[in-house]
């Protein structure tokens, strides 16, 4: 049981204003003390294996978008000379940290909104407004599972009837024409390719459809390719197996449905798993969100946060941000800081 | 050079255009976001209201499960995804509001899995409509032709779709030269995943219709005995 349970439709709002606010700002003291108390509330919820899938994809783009940048946009006033004719723009590079710094936060955010809502509370929003629809998301949620053993099933079957003991079995009982079975490894290659020919003729003549007639030559031509070969056998398994993979699943949820019309699925409405009440704790929360946004929204309309890159950059270092504004925009990121580390301390 | 200077100016007017209000960026984003979680809504609320049946409700729960297998085991390879074909497939044989709903919650299970974020409702849209647009000429696509033409068309459509979530980073205002880069970017992704899509519908299209339609017949008919019988003799 969490100690500090903050209704999931708070949540919900907060990260969604996190994330406008990451697309937002572009003055780089808002960007990176917005980067820095991203970073310390991930790392007090814990980094999840997620995350450093998608800094693998990150990374190489972030780069690209730093290097292409300068290349591709030839705007703003301060020249950079690489050569003789050749230049970047102060302002183009500036641009392109600065998009994927914008980037690297909405990645966050997004990481961390999945560590502290999780899917059930998602759908227990949901619920409310589409039951049907978060009925089918629970289900399909539970036939993932199942599809994935029975694909496993039928791909362990194939095996056991390509290069398992029915193919040895056969050769003994009822081969009496191309085989011998004293031949050893031989033999049994052949029996082997034997089989697969004859498997993927049947299939052929089952799946593909009959009015393909393709231009034999060219065709030909690649089908005699050794690794065509391969690749396409493996495909035609692969498309064999999500076949009956396919149907069986049909089949099976039938039953399912039939399941449900017996023991009278909506016959009532449906109740949740979960259940939030709206808190005082919840109360707080939105209030802190609201003062601070509409602080942090008056300064921008006054242009505190932003600044103009192109057509040339109007910022310096030495002008610090303090006002108000700032302040409003560091205190909207601290309440799920202080509501981490304040479970940190109840628990220890 | 000339092209040099040329991409320069382009780039001088374009910018010159928009940068004035980054304000505006921020707002066709809101705009752009609450549109399509409005439209998906509808749609979903639509179905709601038609009271479906529970056989209904399962089946688009096994289809959605199984184009989500189709996608989550081919992670590993780039692009390569079984999902499309199932959705395609469920558009043309159920209709146009099945496969919205389909590819949809495709989108949003797979995003369960793969992590969430606002990118996910672009790819709801995306797919929800490569299932749609299929259910809507569904009666075309006994022609093979027209059915590789099809799926090599929504591979790239699918990559446009999803790739304008990336394009609104970062305050400043909307830029052309990101999003060329942007496209040009995606296009061997998105032809591979064309034309798995064309290659599956040319040689799969057959078997799977006839499963496909044999689920539909045994599910959604009422008077299920009399079509059953009917519908699977030929």
């Amino acid at each position: 049981m969490e100690l500090t349970a903050i209704h999931p439709g708070v949540y919900l709002l907060y990260y969604f204003i996190m994330v406008l606010f990451a697309f937002i700002f572009s003055d780089p003291y808002f960007v990176i003390s917005f980067l820095i108390l991203i970073l310390v509330l991930i790392s007090l919820q814990g980094v999840s294996s997620e995350l450093k899938n998608i800094m693998k994809f990150f990374i190489p783009l972030s780069l690209l978008i730093i290097i292409l940048n300068p290349l591709l946009n030839r705007t703003g006033a301060h020249k950079i000379y690489l050569m003789q004719n050749f230049f970047v723009t102060y302002e183009a590079i500036a641009y392109g940290v600065l998009m994927s710094l914008a980037l690297l936060i909405v990645i966050l955010v997004f990481s961390s909104y999945n560590r502290s809502v999780s899917y059930q509370e998602m759908l227990y929003i949901f619920s409310k407004k589409l039951p049907i629809i978060s009925m089918i998301i629970v289900m399909a949620l539970r036939f993932i599972p199942l599809i994935n053993s029975r694909a496993i099933e039928v791909q362990k079957l194939n095996n056991l009837k390509t290069n398992g003991i029915e193919s040895n079995l056969n050769d003994d009982a009822d081969n009496d024409n191309n085989v011998n079975i004293n031949d050893g490894d031989n033999a049994n290659d052949n029996a082997n390719d034997n089989d697969n020919k004859l498997d993927l003729e049947e299939y052929d003549s089952n799946i593909s459809s009959m009015d393909f007639n393709p231009d034999s030559r060219v065709l030909n031509k690649i089908k005699s390719s050794k690794r065509f070969q391969k690749i396409a056998k493996e495909a035609k398994v692969l498309g064999k197996i999500m076949g009956i993979t396919v149907s069986w699943s049909l089949e099976e949820s039938m039953f399912t449905a039939k399941s449900m019309k017996a023991r009278g699925y909506n016959s009532n409405e449906r109740t949740s798993y979960l259940s939030f009440k709206f808190g005082l704790a919840d109360i707080i929360f939105l209030a802190i969100i609201f003062i601070t946004v509409s602080i942090v929204v008056f300064g921008l309309i006054q242009g505190y946060g932003i600044i103009n890159i192109y057509p040339s950059i109007d910022f310096s270092f030495s002008d610090l941000p303090l006002n108000i504004y700032y302040l409003a925009f560091i205190v909207f990121l601290l309440p799920l800081i202080y509501l981490e580390i304040r479970e940190r301390m109840l628990w220890h | 050079m000339a092209i040099e200077e040329m991409v320069t100016n382009m780039s001088i007017t374009e910018s010159g255009a928009a940068t004035s209000s980054p304000i505006f960026t921020i707002t066709l984003l809101v705009f752009t976001i609450l549109l399509l979680i409005g439209i998906v809504y509808f749609v979903f609320k639509m179905y709601e209201q038609s009271k479906p049946t529970v056989e209904s409700i399962v089946l688009i729960a096994v289809l959605t499960a199984i184009a989500t297998v189709g996608r989550l085991i081919l992670m590993s390879i780039p692009a390569v995804n079984l999902a499309s074909f199932i959705i395609i497939m469920v558009g043309i044989v159920f209709g146009k509001e099945e496969g919205f709903l389909v590819g949809a919650l495709t989108a949003l299970v797979s995003g369960i899995f793969m992590g969430m974020g606002y990118w996910v409702i672009f790819q709801m849209l995306a797919w929800g409509l490569m299932g749609a647009s299929a259910g809507f000429i569904a009666s075309k696509f006994d022609s093979l032709p027209f059915r590789f033409i099809f799926g090599l068309i929504w591979g790239f459509l699918y990559g446009w779709i999803t790739d304008i979530s990336a394009i609104f980073y970062s305050g400043t205002a909307l830029q052309i030269t990101p999003i060329i880069a942007l496209y040009i970017n995606g296009f061997t992704y998105d032809l591979t995943h064309g034309v798995t899509n064309a290659v599956l519908l040319v040689v799969l299209y057959d078997w799977f219709k006839k499963m496909l339609t044999r689920a539909k017949v045994k599910y959604l008919t009422n008077t299920s005995s009399n079509s059953e019988s009917i519908d699977l003799t030929k």
